[in-house]
């Protein structure tokens, strides 16, 4: 009784090991799979509850929480089905390398898949990541990740915080004095009076509207949209008897002027798309400078295991930095993994023997 | 001369040399026309990569910034695709609607705003030419598997086109597509650490091209381990390249991520 118990057991394992090891479960996960990732596109993820309320109503957002559709790739059924898949292609390897019916290429390939799951479980667990803002001059030693400390082991201090600007993408005020000959460009930044050389005048942009509008009875001026379809600045002229506030519109292509004001005021109206924000830091250790580096988009610091991106700034001021702090053991293993797979598959597929044999034959 | 003159050349190209495609098209064996349809098309994609090299001049990047660089790029890459496919696999009888493709994706780029535009702090970065050359490759041999699909599922099929020769080139253009796809989502994952930290963040742009990644998967899957063939295969291959479209346009519109520049 307990033989026969046993080789029933037996057998429903063998079969367990063979569907588990088998392409059907394969096409029938990836079948699965697709519909998830997208539903996880389709509902917003991670946000408020509130946000979801307002925009599904209570009753589809109360599902949503239960299914945890609100956080589709954090779900446990989400990391179910990545480990069933992960178990799939490594029941698969297991089969072709026993059976010897694959290439080098094809294991290589569905072994980099593994990795990559391996890669993606160890990040999901294992990362940390923090934010810091920081003032110029201000330093820090610690992240604050999931409400706990980690501290650093060094310092992080920033020096200066530099924006810059495109010289074509920049709004620009143009100004004619009479008398001259050419009119000046100026740059400018917002309630910064700058003195006009040679007119004893000063001017000041004030108030920026993307889509200008006036409404006649309050005599107030709004914006009809967020886009610039008639963009103006207020501009605040102060001379040596004068003293006054003027409307000036990027689509009025002529300078702005008359015979009572005669310096005639363009304004050019350009997207402000800036060129780099870079922050220079300096690592400290034991009081001591150790090393200097500016931290950009695109290039970031690593230092003693952690790695510091450039995340956000201070737009108007331009005084302090804000940067994403990371430790991530998992992408070693992601990158090692993409390195296989593409290694996997132009030997697969690019320079498969069968297909160069054929190709032979062909010919 | 400039970079307009060279893409209206292009398209000029393109837009003459249907008409021996189509003679190609609907007689089988005229040597002559063949000839001649295919030097037009050389012709246009020189022009084509003149273009392309000026605007990379001027501009001083590669020039698959935003939707209209990166759709003249898709067409150029098509056309590539295409004279590749031609070379290995004789599918000049596709000619007449590869084209007709082309020229579409040329007039959507041409719809869209082609000022110069500064490049923004993320793009400058020396992964965007290996990320987009290599997305856009696959997506140009995708488009010839897509036109192959719809040859093979049209029901007049049979009179122009051979099942064999049809299957083959679905299935040996999404061959060369894949590799390529699977180096540009893994690019953009490496460029994406490099700029955030996050190799991966289930944005929109990701998750659909991982998810047009698995189909191209399943396809071979399907094709290789289980069998399939014929008009269920060519169907896979066709909503294959319907995800490769959405995730390409329909996801910059419809949903937002990271990617919104690309609009």
């Amino acid at each position: 009784m307990p033989l026969r118990v046993l080789k029933k057991a037996a057998g429903a394992f063998q079969k367990f090991g063979e569907f588990i090891a088998s392409v059907r479960l394969t096409v029938v996960l990836l079948f699965v799979l697709i519909p998830v990732a997208i539903l996880g596109t389709l509902i917003p993820q991670g946000r408020e509850y509130a946000e979801y309320a307002e925009k599904f109503g209570f009753k589809w957002t109360g599902l949503f929480y239960q299914l945890h559709l609100n956080t589709v790739f954090l779900s446990p059924w989400f990391l179910v089905l990545i480990v069933l898949l992960g178990a799939n292609i490594l029941g698969c390897l297991i089969v072709s390398v026993v059976r010897k019916k694959r290439t080098f290429g094809f294991i290589l390939v569905h072994l980099s898949l593994i990795l990559l799951i391996v890669g993606g479980l160890m990040s999901a667990t294992m990362r940390i990541k923090g934010d810091l803002t920081l003032n110029e001059g201000q330093s820090a030693s610690s992240i604050t990740h999931r409400e706990k400390t980690i501290p650093l082991g060094f310092e992080l201090r920033l020096k200066d915080f530099e924006l810059q600007h495109y010289e074509d993408g920049m709004e620009k005020l143009v100004i004619a004095i009479p008398g001259e000959k050419q009119a000046a460009e100026y740059r400018f930044r917002k309630n910064i009076w700058t003195e006009i050389p040679g007119a004893n005048f000063q001017f000041r942009v004030e108030q920026f509207i993307p889509d200008f509008r006036f409404d006649m009875a309050s005599r107030t001026a709004y914006s009809a949209s967020d886009e610039p379809n008639n963009p103006a600045i207020l501009v605040h002229m102060k001379g040596k008897d004068e003293d006054y506030t003027e409307w000036v519109f990027s689509n009025f292509s002529d300078f702005h002027m008359t015979k009572e004001r005669p310096i005639g005021l363009k304004y050019i109206w350009a997207q402000d798309t800036p060129k780099a924000f870079i922050s220079h830091v300096e690592i400290l250790e034991g009081g001591k400078v150790v090393r200097e580096q500016s931290i950009r988009v695109n290039h970031p610091l690593r230092y003693k295991g952690f790695s510091f991106y450039q995340a956000s700034y201070d737009s108007q001021a331009e005084k302090w930095t804000g940067l994403a702090v990371v430790q991530d053991p998992g992408t070693v293993v992601i990158f090692t993994s993409i390195i296989t797979i593409m290694l996997g598959l132009t030997l697969n597929i690019y320079f498969h023997p069968a297909r160069k044999k054929n190709r032979k034959l062909e010919t | 001369m400039t970079e307009a003159h060279f893409l209206s050349g292009a398209f000029l190209c393109y837009l003459v040399s249907l008409v021996p495609h189509a003679f190609v098209f609907f007689k089988k064996s005229s040597p002559k026309m063949e000839r001649l349809a295919r030097l037009l098309v050389v012709l246009g994609f020189l022009a084509q990569t003149v273009a392309l090299a000026i605007r990379w001049k001027v501009t001083g990047h590669a020039p698959m910034t935003n939707m209209y660089e990166s759709l003249v790029f898709f067409s150029w890459a098509f056309v590539a695709s295409f004279l590749l496919a031609d070379l290995w696999l004789k599918i000049s009888r596709l000619g007449f609607f590869i084209l007709v493709g082309n020229l579409a994706i040329l007039m959507y780029a041409f719809s869209h705003d082609a000022a110069v535009k500064p490049l923004m702090p993320a793009l400058q970065s020396n992964w965007l030419v290996l990320h987009v050359v290599t997305c856009f490759f696959s997506y140009g041999a995708f488009a010839v598997s897509f036109i192959a699909s719809i040859a093979y599922l049209l029901p007049l099929q049979k009179k122009y086109f051979s099942h064999e020769q049809l299957d083959q080139v679905i299935y040996k253009s999404i061959l060369f597509g894949f590799p390529l796809l699977t180096l540009g989502v893994a690019s953009g994952a490496v460029w994406a650490n490099e700029a955030w930290g996050q190799y991966w963040s289930w944005d929109p742009k990701e998750t659909w091209a991982l998810v047009t990644w698995m189909i191209y998967a399943l396809y071979l899957h399907l094709r290789l381990m289980k069998g399939w063939s014929e008009k269920k295969l060519a169907w896979v291959a066709l909503t294959g390249f319907s995800f490769v479209i959405f995730t390409y346009v329909g996801v910059n519109y419809l949903l937002s991520g990271l990617h919104s520049y690309a609009k």
